[in-house]
């Protein structure tokens, strides 16, 4: 099986070492290079330049200002890249190739370049971690601080996290709640450290800052704190007062409270990040937490430098069940099903929907997604598998004979209707709407999430289904998203994604198994999909999904990287993603491999200058 | 659950405050000047409004209420209704989110998925920083729904999500949870000395300001927001103590609300009571709330006759029964508008009323759902200086920051310009 993807992977991206023009310094280019320029003129701006561009893609005006177009230009290279545009005439080989680096060019991207993503702060979900292996504290962060607005998908991305007024008084309430937790639990958070003489103290507030902050702490990072200190001591404040001067200090600190990493002004080339940032990008990528002492101790002895020490560390904290991170918070978002929280399903219809049921269609993804982790399963997995996590409720839920206990248990499915995430209540769940499943919204997940495209925005005038899947008519939802498909203007794109949400339509908007009501039109869920292939149901749309892994695959890994670096990847990670694929192929797609394979690339592991 | 209280330790955070206050913000701490200065609050409807239902009959004074707008009947002679403002900017880009953002400041919007979020500084962070200094909290930024998780059309949902926008690249931070928002105004309100011991900020604060010289890039402008917040919470914290302002009185409802995080209406409810209470105490002059975010879903089946989701009912495809159910959705809104207008109106301030020194601006940042076009936008205006009880409708299309234009230069005194403004709205 491997094979012919491994061809398809070859053919993908040209091989390195073609890239001319992207050679050169970026300063040293005064225009865009003029053949690729010619190139999109011709065949692109036709009909994507203008303020009525095709699909709201104005590459004429990219052309003016490269460097504010970066993520149209991007789009566009891929796209042609995979022969979907232009669409009479896709470019040839060559051309590509013209076109891929011309655009790396225009943007100043060389092949290694690592990017830059933009600093981060530390999330409210790994706060959590991060307090309670900081200080033993478990405090109930997402109380004080609110979600993160998403950049690119994630909570992970710099981009977005801002830190206004408001978020910093938030982030002192915070301090303040884990403080009173520290009295109230009498818990040290100096672990018996002695605190009898300034050194102690000093030697306390050095071990604990160099925790906090993921890097040893500068003796002026020390020293003011001490001051802080034993000033308080003077003030006739007892030692445990004085100490959480330092504390309070500590966790407010821009080195605890945002993720730095150090520039290096003198460095024309990207560096190599040192241990500790090495470090720290790897735990809170893998683990949502601290570095553990071994890491740390790797980093201190200056032994975590580059990609192959970084896969070797990934691999050790994949086996380390605090990798069950991935599955609670890269999982939740990537797949959509950190939504099941603000999805209100009507209380009517599905009377089924009860707290109890959303709890555990949660931990159902989740417990799946962990034991694919843990067990090191291959990827294709999510797209079909032969098992579920399933207890007595979610048995009865999805129609399938009872398991026999209360608690989530692998359980081996004997059809293939349930298993991977086409099959999971969660999925279905936050794909429909309160009162009806929808087509739209589950094709546009698939498209989205498990293959890695996004579907042009519809036009204004575009119309809507009936809230209510149960209308007078007699009319099914199919039969209403037909007639729309018939107008000239929607059939385009809805073709792009309708047909894997039809496929599913029998699953209710809960992810119940369904059979047509009587006296209604029985629920049809043969489609032919934007391949051509012809699919019915989810099975087949499973197996159709199997067949052509490598979007999925690609889709997967550009989610990972972004989560983990911060920032999507662009034109000079395409090549390293590309090759890292090839590499787990022959792991069999194992989700260690996959994982070695981002934190492989130079982006993950160097930095540059902006 | 724990129970509501004052979740900054005073004493605590403000021994981290002290020699950094600078003298000369004493100034700041003159009584406000005369006459009463003018407050501003902005409720922002999602999805836009049926037109036909929004536009009253007749023009002046002479109009007839138009379905939506019937709520505000009672405060007919506060009320102006204005008619052909257009935010031109926000043509450009589909769907919802420019128009959304951008509403309060006709600014382009740069469309990416996360990566240089810009718009431009909205009209009430504006107005906020005219007024600063001068209540407890510059600000009261508030919203109903969290931001949602992904990338629509190219576009961040951190755009549907915001309104009010601080620098042209930082959003105000929200407030969505009831409990939380009036709790910070309880924290904010009544006087506190502050010690003149340095502490925990201002040493933080000078470790951000020895690393943002050593970062470059994006990352040094993170850090200058963290530096920007932290400089301003000590001014803040110095000055309150020549603050004095009047006792606060929590909204009904709100206690029971502890249990559980209360219903849809009951949030809203809540949420126009603490703008209420924050502008009766002037703990604050300028109030922003969002009844949803761009392309809200939230159910409205709780209204008669209406079965489903605000945002696909938007979508009404000029079908008569979906046409009548969004348009109840509108008037929904209008209602909570007229109410908070209904109470200010009620509050004698001085001479008048607290609407006699409050603008209300209600409306949302597209026309008709159906559409999503910018054009002849929904925007009624309650209270201020203005001579009420009119629909005022611009002969030619002409853009909404003319209206931000005549507001601005009523708030400060000085000039009447504002976004893509040509001048000042003309027949306010």
């Amino acid at each position: 099986m491997a094979s012919p993807l491994l061809l398809a992977l070859l053919c993908l991206v040209p091989p390195a070492g073609g890239w001319e023009g992207a050679q050169e310094a970026p300063g040293a280019l005064l225009g865009p290079p003029g053949e690729a320029r010619e190139l999109i003129e011709l065949t692109c701006l036709e009909c994507h330049s203008g303020p009525r561009a095709e699909g709201g893609v104005d590459l004429g005006a990219a052309l003016e200002d490269p460097g504010r177009a970066a993520e149209a230009l991007t789009r566009a290279v891929r796209r042609v890249e995979a022969g979907e545009m232009p669409p009479e005439a896709p470019l040839d080989h060559d051309e590509q190739k013209l076109l891929r680096s011309g655009v790396m060019a225009w943007l100043g991207v060389a092949p290694d370049d690592p990017g830059r993503p933009t600093l981060r702060r530390l999330t409210r979900s790994q706060l959590r971690g991060v307090l309670r292996d900081l200080l033993g504290v478990d405090v109930e962060v997402h109380r004080f601080l609110p979600r993160e607005a998403p950049a690119y998908g994630f909570d992970t991305t710099g981009d977005a996290h801002f830190l206004g007024p408001l978020d910093l008084e938030r982030w002192i309430e915070l301090v303040e709640a884990i403080l009173d937790q520290l009295r109230a639990r009498n818990l040290d958070p100096h672990r018996g450290a002695s605190l009898a003489t300034p050194s102690d103290r000093a030697a306390a507030i050095r071990a604990l800052a160099g925790r906090a902050f993921r890097r040893p702490p500068t003796d002026a990072e020390v020293s003011s704190r001490l001051h802080l200190v034993e000033r308080a001591l003077v003030r006739g404040e007892d030692m445990n007062a004085a100490m959480e001067e330092a504390l309070r200090s500590i966790l407010l600190a821009p080195a605890f409270v945002y993720r730095l990493e150090a520039d290096r002004p003198e460095r024309l080339d990207p560096w190599p990040l040192d241990g500790h940032e090495l470090a720290t990008r790897l735990s809170l990528f893998l683990w949502g937490t601290l570095p553990d002492e071994a890491l740390a101790e790797e980093a201190a002895a200056g032994r975590l430098l580059g990609e192959a020490a970084a896969q070797t560390a990934a691999d050790r904290m994949l086996r380390d069940p605090r990798s069950r991170w991935l599955a609670e918070d890269f999982a939740a978002q990537w797949l959509g099903f950190r939504e099941l929280e603000d999805v209100t399903p009507d209380v009517r219809r599905f009377r089924a929907f009860k707290p109890a049921l959303r709890r555990d269609l949660r931990l159902e993804a989740e417990a799946f997604f962990a034991d694919l982790v843990a067990e090191d399963r291959s990827v294709l997995e999510i797209l079909d598998s032969d098992h579920a996590f399933l207890n007595d409720r979610l048995a009865a839920h999805y129609g399938l004979p009872p398991v026999g206990h209360g608690d989530l248990r692998r359980t081996p499915l004997t059809d293939r209707r349930r298993g991977g995430v086409l099959g999971m209540g969660a999925i279905l769940t936050v794909t429909s709407t309160p009162l009806r499943t929808s087509p739209v919204q589950r094709g546009q997940w698939v498209l989205e999430r498990l293959l890695g495209r996004t579907a042009p925005p519809p036009p204004p005038d575009a119309g809507s289904l009936p809230e209510d899947d149960r209308q007078k008519d007699g009319l099914g939802l199919r039969e209403r998203l037909e007639a729309h498909r018939a107008q000239p203007a929607c059939a385009g794109c809805h073709a792009l994604f309708d047909p894997y949400g039809l496929a599913l339509e029998s699953f209710d908007g809960i992810g119940r198994w369904r059979v047509g009501r009587p006296g209604e039109p029985p629920i049809r869920t043969g489609v032919t999909l934007p391949s051509g292939a012809e699919v019915d149901g989810p099975v087949g749309l499973k197996i159709a999904l199997r067949q052509d892994p490598l979007p999925f695959l690609v889709a997967l890994q550009r989610a990972l990287f972004t989560y983990a670096i911060g920032r999507p990847p662009g034109l000079a990670d395409d090549e390293h993603l590309r090759v890292a694929l090839i590499e787990a192929a022959g792991d069999d797609y194992r989700f260690s491999a996959i994982i070695r394979g981002i934190v492989g690339t130079p982006a993950f592991t160097s930095r540059r200058n902006p | 659950m724990r129970p509501l209280r004052t979740p900054i330790h005073r004493r605590a955070l403000l021994r981290g405050t002290g020699a950094a206050i600078a003298l000369p913000l004493l100034e700041a701490m003159a009584p406000p000047p005369e006459p009463a200065p003018l407050r501003y609050v902005c409720l922002f409807a999602p999805n836009g409004m049926l037109p036909a239902a929004w536009r009253p009959e007749g023009t002046g004074a002479d109009f007839k209420w138009s379905p939506t707008l019937a709520p505000f009947a009672p405060h007919r002679d506060r009320v102006l209704v204005l008619g052909n403002l257009l935010n031109r900017a926000s043509r450009a880009g589909e769907g919802h989110y420019v128009k959304t953002t951008a509403w309060l400041s006709g600014a382009p919007v740069h469309r990416t998925g996360g990566r240089d979020l810009r718009v431009g500084k909205s009209i009430d962070q504006a107005i906020a920083a005219h007024h600063a200094g001068q209540t407890p909290i510059e600000s009261l930024v508030l919203g109903i729904e969290p931001v949602r998780n992904r990338v629509d059309m190219g576009y961040s949902t951190v755009y549907g999500a915001n309104i009010s926008w601080r620098t042209p690249t930082q959003p105000a931070p929200r407030e969505i949870d009831p409990r939380r928002a009036f709790a910070r105004l309880t924290r904010w309100s009544g006087a506190v000395s502050a010690s003149a011991e340095p502490g925990a900020l201002d040493l933080v604060l000078e470790e951000a300001r020895s690393l943002s010289r050593r970062l470059g890039g994006a990352d040094r402008a993170k850090l200058e927001e963290y530096l920007e917040s932290v400089r301003e919470l000590e001014v803040r914290l110095g000055r309150l103590a020549a603050m004095e302002t009047a006792a606060l009185e929590p909204p009904r409802g709100l206690e029971a609300s502890r249990e559980s995080l209360p219903g849809f209406q009951e949030r809203v409810r809540l949420m126009l009571d603490i703008i209420f209470e924050a502008l009766r105490t002037d703990s604050t002059r300028v109030a922003t709330l969002m009844f949803g975010n761009s392309v809200s879903g939230q159910s409205f089946s709780f209204l008669e006759g209406v079965e489903g989701g605000h945002h696909s009912l938007s979508h009404h495809e000029r079908k008569p029964e979906r046409m009548a159910q969004y348009a109840r959705i509108n008037r929904w809104h209008a209602e909570q508008a007229a109410y908070l207008v209904g109470r200010l109106a009620g509050h004698s301030d001085g001479g008048g009323s607290l609407l006699d020194r409050t603008v209300v601006q209600f409306g949302s940042g597209l026309a008709d759902g159906n559409r999503h076009q910018p054009d002849d936008l929904p925007v009624l205006v309650a209270g201020g200086p203005w001579r009420g009880g009119r629909h005022l409708r611009q002969a030619r299309p002409t853009p909404l920051c003319n209206f931000y234009a005549s507001l601005i230069g009523e708030v400060s005194g000085g000039p009447t310009t504002f976004g893509d403004s040509h001048g000042p709205l003309q027949g306010l």
